[in-house]
């Protein structure tokens, strides 16, 4: 048999493509579950992996696809793994085609909004970490998602006093549904403490 | 059989190839994007091709829109995490065989090898 070999990598950067592969399959069952509701395609980006420590948060910026701002919605989760789900929403979005799948009344649809973002983060977030949860066998229990800010950027929000990490493993995904013009980022960062954890699960799956 | 595996993740790649039945496969290429694919399906490296579509540079679907319009016979397997109903529809529209869900296994793997008629 012949192979037509790729070179050789190292560790760091095969953990590294395996934890952005295990999170690209489970946005993969999070857009589904979001489509099936919005009955639209969810357009999704390879999923973007990035070290950061917060007192250079502004480096963070830099290597990020896009800086999102808009209304900012954070669900903790905990359990193997812990951190927090952020998922910004850019301004301008059409909640009608899912509100109306989701029985909310058809002319309160903007009263709802914010109720209608915890909604498709609870979809999008939750059916995303439960991926990654059943891939590695390792258990994730979720916070309620909360709305924490209407217009800043997302990188802002990390550097909230009240979240406890110094250096944390983000991942960055941005997700799209064009018949609802909505266009938003979710970063999931997970401190350093636990990445170790989850590291030797991976190097499980890589043996 | 010559095959080819293109996706932009070696784990994928990497499961793929541990799913493959025994002895089936002579030759085996890997591919990391579209591109690379595509060089190998004009070089004849890809009487079967398994096809990621959510790559760099160049994605699954433009892939199979290239073989289509450059003519060229390759049985394509279609391996994705985006399995989405449209995207589904458009893959097998542009001439794919068979559309697998990630993460692929042995079992699904073969059946769908059998069920295409390649083994």
């Amino acid at each position: 048999m012949t192979f037509h070999e790729i070179e050789e990598e190292d560790l760091n950067s095969l953990r590294k493509d395996a934890l952005q592969e295990i999170f690209n399959i489970s946005m993969g069952q999070a857009a589904d579950s979001l489509a099936s509701l919005v009955k639209d395609r969810v357009h999704l980006s390879v999923p973007q992996m990035h070290w950061v420590e917060k007192a250079e948060i502004t480096n963070l910026k830099a290597s990020m696809k896009r800086v999102p701002k808009g209304s900012i919605i954070c669900q903790p989760f905990s359990g193997f793994l812990k951190g927090e789900i952020l998922v910004c929403y850019e301004k301008g979005s059409d909640f009608n085609v899912i509100g109306e799948s989701l029985a909310y009344p058809r002319k309160q649809t903007q009263r709802w909004q914010s109720e209608l973002l915890l909604e498709i983060t609870n979809i999008l977030g939750g059916a995303c970490l439960r991926g990654v949860a059943e891939q590695l066998n390792i258990r994730i229990n979720f916070g309620p998602p909360a709305l924490i800010d209407r217009q800043s950027d997302v990188t802002a929000i990390l550097l909230n006093p009240s979240s406890i990490w110094h250096r944390a493993l983000m991942m960055e995904i941005g997700f799209s549904v064009q018949s609802m013009s909505m266009t938003s980022d979710i970063l999931i960062c997970m401190p350093e403490h636990y990445i170790e954890k989850l590291f030797g699960c991976i190097d499980l799956l890589l043996e | 059989m010559k095959i080819t595996v293109c996706d932009d993740s070696l784990m994928s790649r990497k499961s793929v190839l541990k799913s493959l039945p025994k002895n089936w496969a002579t030759e085996i290429t890997q591919c990391k994007h579209g591109l690379e694919a595509m060089e190998a399906c004009r070089s004849g490296l890809a009487e079967v091709l398994f096809l990621d579509l959510t790559m760099p540079i160049m994605d699954g679907l433009e892939v199979l829109e290239k073989l289509k319009s450059e003519n060229i016979k390759t049985a394509t397997i279609v391996i994705s995490a985006d399995f989405q109903p449209h995207v589904q529809q458009r893959a097998l529209s542009l001439g794919a065989l068979a559309f697998i869900t990630k993460p692929v296994n042995p079992e699904r793997l073969h059946l769908t090898l059998k069920e295409v008629g390649l083994i």
